[in-house]
């Protein structure tokens, strides 16, 4: 005889000895009714639904049967409530009485089912009402999501594209300009069959029980996800490379808050929905899900507080760096050859963002001292692919220096045509205070920054003739002044 | 936005109140409404669920403490009013309908 144990046990065993198959579950929950008549046509080749996931519904063998489905809003439902309040329960119970028997629920729907040939009340048997609680509890949240989802990817276009510089030289950049505007396809079309829905339920009632409804469904699914699928790959891959090579760029930890957002956000929802009991047990997971939130937050704030301290203090006023064989960095050594007697103090070759639209990006910083004063020169180039993408960061560029949206706090650039010409380049900036240069030639561009040890006007500054070397040395040309 | 308020009862709205003049769970309601009109007015589960939680909201009906994990409910006050106009609602309706088609018979 098998103790009340093994009994469970070999129930447990002959359950996981079942034939599973698992269906990928994309899918709107606009198109529910449709789903009855799939899981109907399911039944009847044998394959009995057992559960729906996030991305898979899963089905078990069972012998071929004729079975009705019945798929109900549950007034009862929302974002903050768990799907196993007691009041879930006691409707399931309602239901069962009368003949419908309770298969799985997801968010907000219920799934049930009887025998086809019993003749039994259906669940819900005022239309009006039921039209009512889709449009409460279903169209009114998919709405809401599509146009949220639709602004802020929107949003996010727009906002890189005002300002394309800044997405010009890391990868992850360069994969939100050119890639991410494939998103705003699928947030137009969820947008757009949101829309429909409801104005067909509107004309002509809720939707019909077919099975096609359901394949077309699925098929738009796909494509939304297919496209949101490949755009995330895309960033992935971003973070990826500029993980790789720009390490100084951080990507990961500027995108932290946001995957930490994500994901607290989607644990709080699964808790709510799958471990909590009560109607009011959503506040109390939201509450404790931000609290930690802000608990890990300020912990990284933290870290990287220390992280940039440490990093100061690292920093040798005496560090002369070997010229890396990698890179053509303009050495200035060749200028302070005809300079007489100064003594280098320091130079480095920081590591600058690359990305596909800027191959080589890199820069020199050299500091010199004369007669007890610093010198200092930077030169910073960037080697694009096109003349489009050097145009847009010297744009970018040159915006930030003039203080953007406050003026008054910028520095004043000024084009230099007479230079300009005489060098035979696409743009030369120069300055009125700070002694800096931009040079935009083709698809270089070089942006010269430095103080000088002659001349009281700073644009006269810049004519020195060790600032003339340098530009020769840049561009290959001699001066023409 | 305002919720509509409740201005005619549905044939199952009115069932309902009706039986609830003594408390009563889901199930025996199901069951009373069936009976009472022979099978004429059949109330869905899910229907009778989402009128109930809208009928609770709106003060119309109250839950009772919970008895072998069944939940009873009662009408209110409020719900007495509204079932008493509906009556009368309808008893001008069957009057004016009997004063036409019956010669007031």
């Amino acid at each position: 005889m098998f103790g009340k144990k093994d009994r469970n046990r070999n129930e447990k065993s002959a359950g996981a000895k079942r034939q599973r198959k698992r269906v990928y579950w994309g899918y709107s929950i606009l198109d529910y009714k449709g789903m009855e008549a799939y899981f109907e046509k399911m039944a009847g080749e044998g394959w009995m639904l057992e559960k729906i996931g996030e991305l898979w519904a899963t089905f078990y063998r069972e012998t071929p049967k004729d079975l009705q489905f019945s798929i109900d809003v549950f007034e009862g439902s929302g974002i903050l409530t768990p799907e196993e309040t007691e009041e879930a329960r006691e409707y399931r119970e309602l239901c069962e009485k009368n003949g419908w028997h309770f298969v799985t629920s997801i968010k907000e729907l219920q799934i049930f089912y009887a025998p086809a040939k019993e003749n039994l009340t259906p669940l819900q048997t005022d239309e009006e009402l039921e039209e009512n609680l889709a449009r409460k509890k279903v169209w009114r949240k998919d709405f809401s999501t599509s146009i949220l989802v639709f602004l802020l990817t929107a949003g996010l276009v727009i906002f890189t594209r005002i300002r394309p510089a800044h997405q010009m030289d890391e990868y992850m950049g360069n994969i939100i300009y050119f890639f991410y505007p494939l998103m705003l396809i699928p947030t137009i079309i969820a947008l757009i069959r949101s829309l429909l829905w409801i104005r067909k339920v509107k004309r002509q009632g809720l939707p019909e029980k077919e099975v096609e409804t359901f394949f077309t469904g699925r098929k738009r699914q796909l494509l939304i996800n297919v496209i949101a699928t490949l755009v995330l790959g895309f960033l992935i891959l971003g973070i990826v490379l500029d993980t790789l090579y720009n390490p100084h760029a951080n990507t990961l930890s500027s995108l932290f808050p946001a995957l930490l957002g994500i994901t607290v956000g989607t644990t709080i929802r699964l808790t709510i929905q799958k471990i909590g009991k009560k109607k009011d047990d959503g506040i109390k997971f939201v509450i404790i899900g931000f609290l930690v939130m802000f608990m890990i937050l300020g912990g990284f704030h933290y870290y990287r507080e220390l992280q940039i301290e440490s990093g100061i203090g690292d920093w040798d006023p005496n560090l002369i760096e070997e010229i890396p064989g990698d890179i053509e960095a303009y050495s200035m050594e060749r200028i302070l050859d005809s300079m007489g007697e100064l003594e280098l103090k320091r130079r480095t070759f920081p590591v600058l963002g690359q990305s596909f639209a800027v191959p080589k990006h890199y820069a020199q910083y050299e500091t010199w001292e004369v007669e007890g004063r610093k010198w200092e020169v930077g030169i910073r180039t960037y080697e694009t692919r096109s003349p489009w993408v050097a145009e847009t960061i010297a744009e970018g560029y040159l915006d930030f220096q003039m203080g953007g949206i406050l003026p008054w706090l910028g520095e004043n650039w000024v084009e230099m045509e007479d230079l300009k010409e005489a060098w035979d380049v696409d743009a030369f900036y120069m300055t009125e205070g700070y002694p800096a240069i931009l040079i935009k030639q083709d698809t270089h561009l070089w942006i010269i920054e430095g103080t000088h040890r002659v001349g009281e006007d700073p644009i006269e500054k810049m004519k020195a003739p060790e600032i003339e070397r340098l530009i020769e040395e840049i561009l290959g040309k001699h001066h023409y002044l | 936005m305002p919720k509509k308020q409740l201005k005619n009862l549905t044939e199952p709205m009115y069932y309902i109140l009706l039986i609830l003049n003594s408390p009563n769970h889901g199930y025996g309601i199901m069951q009373t409404v069936e009976e009472m009109t022979e099978g004429h007015v059949k109330i869905g589960a899910g229907t009778l669920y989402t009128l109930l939680s809208r009928f609770e909201k709106e003060g119309i009906i109250e839950a009772l403490p919970e008895e072998d994990r069944k939940k009873n409910y009662v009408i209110t006050k409020r719900g007495k009013e509204l079932l008493e106009e509906e009556f009368q609602r309808l008893n001008r309706l069957v009057k004016d309908g009997r004063d036409i088609l019956r010669g007031g018979a």
